[in-house]
């Protein structure tokens, strides 16, 4: 093996010398595998005939309506139809606690050029999350002038 | 800043993957009447982490398939055991999480087997290496070269796992994208 594999990730294939095989070896029979690995392909399978089955049934049409909620939430962000896009976005939040609330608070804080009410809000979906700089740039983007000294405050208490 | 990680804890982190590897050469030995006179599933901490002498032949076909037998089984098996996480993945829904511990527990298990298998699904250079000399005509030798080098990256030290975790990641979308697409 050169020095540029990498050594030990994968197995290899040796098609020995036929007169040095015959010397050393019988040849295995075919299809037959040790038990060890018979268990383990069991075990896999029964795995896979009990998760599939379930996922297909019970896990993927939730996760697939939740997928549908947030592009429609998406769409509706997108066309600045952003308060609709905060009762969708609030919606799955509720549902779900560990959503990625960043929209949610871009929405709000959007509205809040009209409505103050927001800014609060949007704060509040804020509470126990942490955010990567580029998170609170996009957020500040979305913030009317008058509360962006405020927020700097503000997040860093929420955070 | 980059940290190698030895291949014998990759193999051993990701064994599952090694054994099925080993099984694929050996059923495409098996199903071609081709004798196989060792084998080892796997051997941890070890530089080969698995091996299968077999009788050589003549015929390139047999060859080829006998080398590329984890590229077919690890592939579909991966395939099919990483629908769950994949789906996942592709819906970007991780957030939502309802399921008991047991179940939980019982995905990540099938998701580890899964891109285990599917990490574990390129030939190695050794594989492909006994190919070269049974093919004669340029434009034979042209494609496998092609090909035995565009596996040959995923055998680098540097990049070839990180390929290779792409590799499995794509494999665990194929599904998702036909079915959710």
């Amino acid at each position: 093996m050169s020095n540029n594999e990498s050594a030990a990730v994968v197995g290899e294939i040796v098609a020995s010398d036929q007169a040095v095989i015959s010397e050393q070896y019988s040849p295995l029979e075919k299809h037959i595998y040790p038990f060890w690995i018979k268990m383990a392909g069991l075990i896999s399978g029964l795995l896979f005939l009990f998760l599939v089955p379930r996922f297909l049934l019970i896990d993927l049409p939730i996760r697939y309506e939740v997928y549908q909620k947030i592009v429609k939430a998406d769409a509706f962000f997108l066309n600045k139809d952003y308060s609709s896009a905060v009762l969708l976005y609030e919606e799955i939040f509720i549902q779900y606690p560990n959503f990625n609330t960043i929209k949610l608070v871009k929405s709000c804080f959007a509205l809040s050029v009209q409505y103050s009410d927001f800014y609060k809000i949007g704060l509040h979906y804020l509470v126990g999350r942490k955010c990567t700089d580029s998170e609170v740039e996009e957020m500040q983007f979305f913030l009317p002038e008058e509360y962006k000294k405020d927020f700097k405050s503000q997040f860093k208490k929420v955070q | 800043m980059f940290v190698v990680i030895p291949g014998e804890l990759i193999a051993l982190l990701t064994f599952p993957g090694v054994v099925l590897h080993e099984i694929s050469h050996r059923f495409f030995c098996d199903i071609q009447n081709i004798d196989v006179y060792a084998i080892n599933y796997f051997q941890p901490f070890s530089k080969k982490a698995g091996h299968v002498i077999y009788r050589p032949t003549n015929n390139f076909f047999h060859s080829f398939f006998i080398a590329i037998g984890p590229l077919i089984i690890n592939s579909l098996v991966c395939i099919l055991l990483t629908f769950p996480a994949g789906c996942n993945a592709y819906l970007d829904t991780d957030f939502v999480d309802y399921s008991s511990s047991f179940v939980s527990l019982a995905y990540l298990i099938m998701q580890w087997i899964g891109y285990s298998i599917g990490f574990h699904a390129m030939p190695s250079n050794k594989d492909m290496s006994g190919l070269k000399t049974m093919v004669h005509s340029w434009w034979a030798r042209t494609i496998l070269g092609n090909f035995t080098g565009i596996i040959g990256l995923f055998n680098i030290t540097l990049i070839g796992p990180l390929l290779r975790i792409l590799f499995a990641y794509g494999l665990s979308m194929v599904l998702p994208r036909l079915f959710l697409g």
